[in-house]
């Protein structure tokens, strides 16, 4: 910001002088401000849209999607990957697409199956399986078939993997299908 | 308070000793103004303001808009209509815009009224039409950006006009349109050179244009040269700085008030774009196009123009002698009355054009609709794959293509365009509802061309040719006639109740309210369908009564599944079997509805869903009985069924006309 400098000290100021230089003083704190305020004002409304994915949060996912039917989870434990295919909004655009992977495993008939988010709970890489346990490709966490981290003290991952809530209708099984926070110990769902 | 002064000037002072800023500043603080601050100097710094608003702008709308003709208007829509503020940051961008041609015109009619543009600021005068001309260029190519019917049509206008010039022009418009149509490297290019090469331009001519004005400084009027000389900060400074924050507020205020900037509804759509206009500053040229027919256009489009551009150029020539700056007053003058007589009549003549205002409002409910579709989400088959399953947009297409041949919506054929025919079969509007089956079953009504009046027998005459029309004298036609215009008081009554359980059976949405709290008199109408003196039965099945084959079946009369399958098939016997196989011993020749479930005439069965959907929402407007009477005399015509009084209308009439029709 530009200051009008003061004026060279004057040995012996009239009273009329000082008035004017104080009105001029009064004048360039004004017309600093005004030159502060009009240098901000047009980025005000391009803020504001800009801020828009803050300010208007659109709801994250949520409602259960259907994944697969009961028979195409082998009842033996083994981990089966599925791909979620739901209605994603992006923009304008609504389409109904992949949205994301989980993988489906059940230890018996009985049972609901239990569903794992393949995003790895440390950078959001898809975990893989092999025989008999998850490996994420980035960073090499590995995590049981239970989803639990085999090594809780030198695992990248800061927490298990995320299970996702299930619902068995009739032999089909639907998914509360959800993205987690990476990078952080506690589960929290991205908004 | 005094120590953060003495760290900011000891922080000033370490970078002027290796940058010079501070003198750089001093110097434009302290310049000296001859003959004082005046009010009148302050237009250069709105422009500048204007510019760099802009800038502010139009750097954030580019951060959600997508240039490419797929997703141009979804993604300036989606700012207007979805983003918080943007309706609001686009509106400053437009206005300033708009803010800024005003402006221009000001600076530039100051300059030469008070002649500096005259030795030894020559130069600085063509640094400023060379930023005129830049500014034009910026709304140009602006205006086609959002994608809409608008932009897009005045564009292609504009490069047509460029592929005019000798030579070079086909050269220089394929080059500006990125291929031979309009498409995605139209918008890639204009965007290119809106958001990127002319604003580029724009600061480095901006930038000679202050370089330049600062060597020469202000031009004093003569009455202020023997007044004392005062430094440009603060006073000057502070009068620019006022302006600039009255011309911010005024855009903003604009702004709020028209809630933003239009949005028309989306190009290449075949949406009519007949009211397509370019920005109000082109009107003048847009105007001067139509006096030069032919091959003369180039005269309008780029002669005249270039001439006047040329004469602006020798401006500070002719201004040497006295009387050249005179007409070079008198020229700019000359140029701004016929500028502005120009866009008057071209303004006065849309205003006084019917078709032109029909158009607008049609655009405006266009553009409300897409709007309203979008908001659902497009598909990636964008807004065509979009518009194609919206009954409000396919349903009017489709009808006015395929039925309005012989059917109409209250006389026009969907779209709002009245055939010059006349209609051969029922008019559609509200097919299904209690005001269409009320007047179909009134025998003051029933013979109107809206229905059986329609019906006509052609016969034509052996020798001269001629041919003759004759109302087709059908069973129904002669029933509603007959047998209900002679019913007893108590019995008509039932009519209604009739009318009321037919037109439950389509389910129509917008009477689903009514039909709730009417379920006693629906009830009684549907005993009366079968059991009353009216015996609708004898003749059509309705539910479990009544057999098919003579006439439609009313069972779901109207519904979608009804229709749909009647548009399909309509000779089948659930519809009018009866019919084409009689048509043969009515003599003369009948116009029987094809099938559109197969055959030559196979419409998809997304178009016949979406018709029927669209159908579905028509309302029937009231028809003054003068006006059905008239028809009745006169050959009816595609316009006889015309205007009238909205639905509500109806209500008042509901329980006259039967007795009038004896």
């Amino acid at each position: 910001m530009m200051h009008a400098p003061h004026p060279a000290p004057h040995p012996d100021p009239q009273p009329g002088e000082d008035r004017r230089s104080f009105l001029a003083k009064m004048a360039g704190v004004t017309a600093g401000s005004l030159l502060l305020v009009l240098a901000s004002l047009p980025f005000v409304p391009g803020l504001i849209t800009f801020l828009d994915p803050i300010i208007r949060k659109r709801g994250g996912r949520s409602g259960l999607v259907k994944v697969a039917t009961l028979a195409q989870i082998p009842a033996d434990g083994v981990p089966r990957k599925f791909p979620i295919i739901a209605e994603k909004i992006d923009a304008w655009t609504k389409s109904v697409t992949e949205v994301g992977v989980v993988y489906l495993r059940r230890e018996n008939e009985k049972d609901p199956p239990t569903a794992f988010q393949a995003a790895c709970p440390h950078a959001g890489c898809f975990v893989s399986y092999a025989l008999p346990k998850f490996r994420c490709p980035c960073h090499n966490s590995y995590f049981t078939v239970e989803g639990a981290r085999e090594n809780p003290e030198s695992c990248p991952s800061p927490r298990d993997l995320d299970t996702l809530v299930v619902e068995v209708r009739g032999d089909e099984v639907w998914v509360d299908y959800k993205n987690f926070v990476a990078g952080i110990a506690e589960k929290v769902a991205v908004q | 308070m005094n120590v953060l002064f003495r760290g900011a000037s000891a922080v000033a002072g370490w970078l002027d000793d290796r940058t010079g800023c501070k003198t750089f500043f001093a110097d434009i603080c302290y310049q000296r103004i001859p003959g004082g601050p005046r009010w009148r100097y302050i237009w250069g710094s709105l422009l500048a303001f204007a510019f760099f608003v802009q800038l502010a702008t139009g750097i954030f709308l580019w951060m959600s808009y997508s240039p490419s003709s797929a997703t141009a208007w979804a993604s300036v829509n989606y700012i207007s209509h979805e983003m918080t503020g943007g309706w609001f940051l686009r509106g400053v961008h437009h206005y300033m815009a708009q803010a800024m041609i005003v402006l221009l015109v000001l600076h530039m009619t100051q300059v030469v009224l008070t002649g500096a543009y005259r030795a030894p600021r020559e130069v600085n005068f063509w640094l400023g039409l060379v930023l005129l001309q830049l500014v034009l260029i910026l709304g140009l190519t602006g205006y086609l950006l959002p994608w809409d019917v608008r932009g897009y049509r005045a564009t292609q206008i504009a490069t047509t006009l460029a592929s005019l010039v000798p030579v070079a022009g086909p050269y220089i418009q394929r080059i500006a349109v990125g291929g031979p149509e309009f498409g995605h490297h139209t918008l890639t290019r204009f965007f290119a050179l809106h958001a990127g090469i002319l604003p580029g331009l724009f600061i480095f001519f901006l930038i000679l244009h202050i370089v330049v004005f600062r060597r020469h400084g202000y031009t004093v009027p003569e009455s202020a040269k023997n007044q004392p000389a005062v430094n440009f900060w603060p006073d000057q400074a502070l009068r620019n700085l006022v302006g600039c924050l009255i011309l911010m507020l005024v855009v903003v205020g604009v702004t709020w008030h028209f809630h933003g900037a239009e949005l028309g509804p989306p190009a290449q759509l075949g949406i009519d774009d007949a009211s397509a206009r370019p920005e109000w500053y082109f009107l003048f040229l847009f105007q001067t196009l139509k006096y030069f027919p032919g091959e003369k256009e180039i005269i309008g489009a780029h002669i005249i123009p270039g001439a006047v551009a040329f004469v602006l150029i020798l401006f500070p020539f002719i201004g040497r002698w006295k009387l050249g700056h005179y007409f070079n007053i008198g020229f700019l003058f000359a140029v701004f009355a016929a500028v502005l007589t120009l866009s008057t009549i071209a303004i006065t003549e849309d205003l006084n054009n019917p078709q032109h205002q029909l158009a607008l409002k049609k655009i405006e409910q266009h553009s409300k609709l897409f709007t309203e579709m979008a908001r659902e989400g497009i598909p990636h088959g964008g807004l065509a794959e979009l518009a194609a399953k919206e009954p409000r947009w396919q349903g009017p297409k489709v009808f006015a293509q395929h039925c309005a041949n012989c059917h109409r919506i209250n006389g026009h054929d969907g779209t709002g365009h009245r055939p010059s025919e006349p209609a051969t079969a029922f008019d559609l509007a509200g097919f299904g509802s209690r005001e269409w089956i009320e007047d179909l079953l009134n025998p003051k009504h029933v013979e109107s061309p809206l229905y059986f009046g329609s019906w006509q027998i052609k016969t034509k005459d052996e020798t001269t040719g001629a041919a003759t029309f004759e109302t087709e004298q059908g069973e129904m036609l002669d029933y509603v006639k007959s047998t209900i215009g002679d019913l007893g008081p108590n019995d008509r009554q039932d009519v209604y109740a009739v009318a009321k359980a037919l037109s439950a059976e389509a389910q129509l949405p917008y009477q689903a309210k009514a039909e709730a709290k009417d379920k006693a008199e629906i009830e009684r109408g549907r005993q009366a369908i079968a059991g009353s003196a009216l015996d609708c039965t004898s003749c059509h099945k309705f539910h479990d009564q009544g057999e098919l084959g003579s006439a439609p079946d009313l069972t779901g009369y109207g519904s979608t599944e009804w229709l749909v399958e009647i548009i399909r098939d309509p000779a089948h016997e659930r519809f009018y079997q009866a019919r084409y196989e009689g048509a043969a011993d009515a003599g003369g020749e009948i116009s029987l509805m094809p099938a559109f479930g197969h055959g030559d005439l196979k419409l998809s069965d997304q178009d016949i869903q979406v018709l029927v959907a669209w159908l579905r929402t028509t309302r029937k407007e009231f028809i003054p009985e003068a006006h059905v009477a008239k028809d009745l005399a006169a050959q009816p015509t595609g316009d006889a069924a015309a205007t009238g009084q909205p639905v509500a209308a109806v209500e008042e009439d509901e329980l006259k006309p039967v007795a009038e029709g004896k």
